[in-house]
């Protein structure tokens, strides 16, 4: 008898919480199919680690804390997606799953688990593997080659165009490469067309925001217009930062994860807005090429703040519309 | 809207809903009437119909036809002794209806429609407004029948916005409106013409066990119990609502529950409602859609840890008490019911 404790309303939005973190999986699934075509099979098996580690120790951790397992809970998957997507195709196993294991265990679980974490998780785990393994999280091959399933020294290990330009050179690469992702780079981040793709979707699904993400565009493209090299079109610059490493894919996937953004509208473009400053701050002056993942992190802890931020804003800003109104 | 609208509160106003109302709404309401409303004897006024009835004798007639408004519950006469001092701008018939599946408002205007709006005619004449209209609900999608530009030369104003639009929908017509149901005006001219004292109030039985949708013209007093064997179920439900889908009341015993003068429909639904397995996760889609502009999932973490002061501030007792916020939240909270469980327990300083 405890289902008939029902309250209104009675009918209810057919969205639940598994079809938005499913619409983020159907978004990623596709960047699989693409880092297949260009790095052969060891990143399906890359990636299918990561995504069964992380779910499998999401509901250990729930066991453990004898909160209900929820098997309908997709968040971690998407966690583990996303951290497979920023490693290069040449990564160890046991990077990708400490990795995960420090998402899942350090930051997610501890807060309470899903809906409660104040860091994205999948940001801390690679920000984690970053530090300790830098080295071997910015090895990348050249694309279209067959990768074996472990990596000797018959694979040629290359630096992937944002070192060139971190190091203050000019990767010089086409619009179709930047646009297919065929130069060297991360599993699944380089992608832009199909990312664009994907983002296209989820902001029909509801499951993105165009405002976010665009809020976090803007200010780097104005900084990299301003801030181009010498003999680089300020086009070219733009082409370059935003689609030769990961900051297109964080700014889909990363940026939009519901539980670490804040939740107004205005406190959301705030976010964005500062997060892309931040980023491209982390670009010009940290050691790391991952600025984008650093970035998102640092504002995951603002977040709370933005949003009373608005709380304390917005009264003020509809009583002066009303005061403006009635002089009208 | 502006931009800056946009910016500060949701940009919807509100939530899209899907209407539902067909198959009801098309077919002429049926009576259902017991020896009580057959063997009612009718009344007398005693007024010369020939010239046209003051505030006074309206309100009268009102009076003793026991006419109740199904709008909100009030008496007929009362609402119009009480605007008898004021002068009335607007006068107009309340066929809105936003809520799924409810058509008893909006059916019988389309199917009476010169009684109606002869009574609008008449109030109106009595209270000397300066517009009438009939306002019925815009975004009704797939309708069988097609809801005319005027009836009988009264303005039939559509009105736009989305899901919770009745509350909203006077709000810029000032204070000097008098707002009447479609169902209370064709009983006021029942009353006028015919001395007939209401015993019936029109209600929708819908829902996704009904075998067979309709609106009724029920005897007030017939027990649910009746009224769905009169409609047939299709499957066992597994919850029955007097009232609208959103916020309508769970009827715990149908056999001993009466449909009222201001009952408006009888849902029988069967929900495969899962149990609440979630957190929420933050997505902010309940902000976005609340019409009041609050925060509603933040005020459901103040209620539930006992924040009074906080909820408070942040507009607790703003709320309307649409359930819009419960409809959208994926992760299933019972945001709504939280809230204005909230409301009892935190009364507001001020009042």
């Amino acid at each position: 008898m405890n289902s008939l404790r029902h309250h209104a309303p009675y009918i209810r939005h057919p969205e639940s919480s598994r079809t938005v973190m499913s619409d983020a999986v159907i978004a990623l699934v596709p960047l699989y199919f693409m880092s297949y075509f260009y790095y052969g099979s060891r990143v399906l098996f890359v990636g299918a680690f990561s995504a069964l580690l992380c779910l499998a120790c999401d509901w250990a951790c729930n066991y453990l804390l004898y909160r209900r397992i929820n098997f309908r809970d997709l968040s971690a998957l998407v966690t583990g997606i996303i951290i497979s997507m920023l490693m290069p195709p040449t990564i160890d196993f046991y990077v990708v799953a400490a990795a995960c294991l420090f998402a899942i265990l350090v930051t997610k679980a501890p807060f309470g688990g899903t809906g409660h974490n104040v860091f994205n998780p999948a940001a801390a785990g690679l920000a984690f593997a970053t530090l300790c393994w830098s080295s071997k999280m910015f090895q990348y091959v050249q694309p279209l080659q067959k990768l074996p399933f472990t990596i000797d020294e018959s694979v040629s290990i290359l630096q992937g165009p944002t070192a060139t330009l971190k190091l203050g050179g000019i990767p010089r690469l086409g619009l179709t490469e930047l646009l297919l992702g065929n130069f060297p780079g991360t599993i699944g981040s380089t992608y832009t067309l199909i990312i664009f793709a994907c983002l296209i979707y989820l902001i029909a699904r509801n499951a993105a925001k165009w405002y976010l993400t665009l809020s976090y565009l803007i200010p780097v493209a104005l900084l990299s217009a301003v801030n181009h090299p010498y003999g680089v079109d300020p086009l070219e610059s733009i082409a370059n930062e935003m689609f030769a490493g990961s900051l297109f894919f964080v700014s889909v996937y990363l940026l939009n994860d519901p539980v670490t953004t804040p939740k107004y509208r205005i406190a959301r473009i705030l976010y964005g807005f500062s997060a892309g400053l931040m980023t491209m701050f982390f670009r010009y002056n940290s050691p790391f090429e991952l600025s984008a993942v650093f970035a998102i992190l640092l504002m995951n802890a603002l977040s709370p703040a933005f949003d009373c931020f608005c709380e304390w804003l917005m009264p003020k800003l509809q009583t002066a519309t009303e005061k403006g109104g009635t002089n009208e | 809207m502006s931009f800056f609208d946009w910016l500060t509160t949701g940009s919807s106003h509100g939530i899209l809903l899907e209407q539902e109302k067909e198959p009801a709404l098309s077919k002429p309401f049926l009576p259902f009437l017991s020896s009580v409303s057959l063997q009612t004897q009718p009344f007398s006024h005693g007024y010369d119909l020939s010239k046209p009835l003051s505030k006074a004798q309206l309100s009268h007639i009102a009076a003793l036809a026991h006419i109740i408004d199904e709008r909100d519950g009030k008496p007929l006469s009362q609402k119009l002794d009480s605007c008898t001092k004021q002068s009335i701008d607007f006068l107009c018939a309340d066929a809105i209806d936003d809520e799924p599946y409810v058509s008893s408002q909006l059916n019988p205007l389309l199917h009476c429609r010169t009684e109606i709006v002869t009574a609008l005619n008449w109030l109106a004449d009595a209270f000397e407004a300066k517009h009438r209209f009939i306002a019925v609900y815009k975004n009704m999608s797939s309708l069988d029948t097609k809801i005319p530009a005027s009836i009988e030369s009264v303005e039939v104003r559509r009105m736009e916005g989305r899901y919770p639009m009745e509350i909203r929908a006077f709000r810029n017509l000032g204070k000097n409106t008098l707002i009447i149901g479609s169902a209370a005006l064709l009983h006021l001219y029942r009353a006028v013409t015919e001395g007939r004292v209401q015993t019936t109030s029109f209600i929708t039985v819908a829902g996704n066990c009904v075998t067979n949708p309709c609106n009724l013209e029920v005897t007030i007093g017939t027990s649910v119990d009746q009224v769905l064997e009169r409609c047939g179920l299709s499957r066992e439900p597994s919850c029955l609502i007097e009232g609208g889908a959103m916020h309508g009341i769970l009827i715990q015993n149908p056999l001993h529950t009466m449909v009222r003068a201001d009952t408006r429909s009888i849902l029988a639904f069967h929900i495969d409602r899962q149990e609440q397995l979630y957190n929420c996760i933050g997505c902010g889609r309940c902000i976005e859609a609340c019409p009041s502009g609050l925060n509603p999932h933040k005020l459901y973490r103040c209620v539930t840890t006992n924040h009074a002061q906080k909820a408070i501030s942040l507009g607790l007792h703003n709320c309307i008490g649409c359930s819009t916020c419960s409809y959208v939240c994926p992760s299933r909270l019972d945001l709504a019911y939280t809230i204005t469980k909230g409301k009892q327990k935190f009364p507001n300083a001020k009042d």
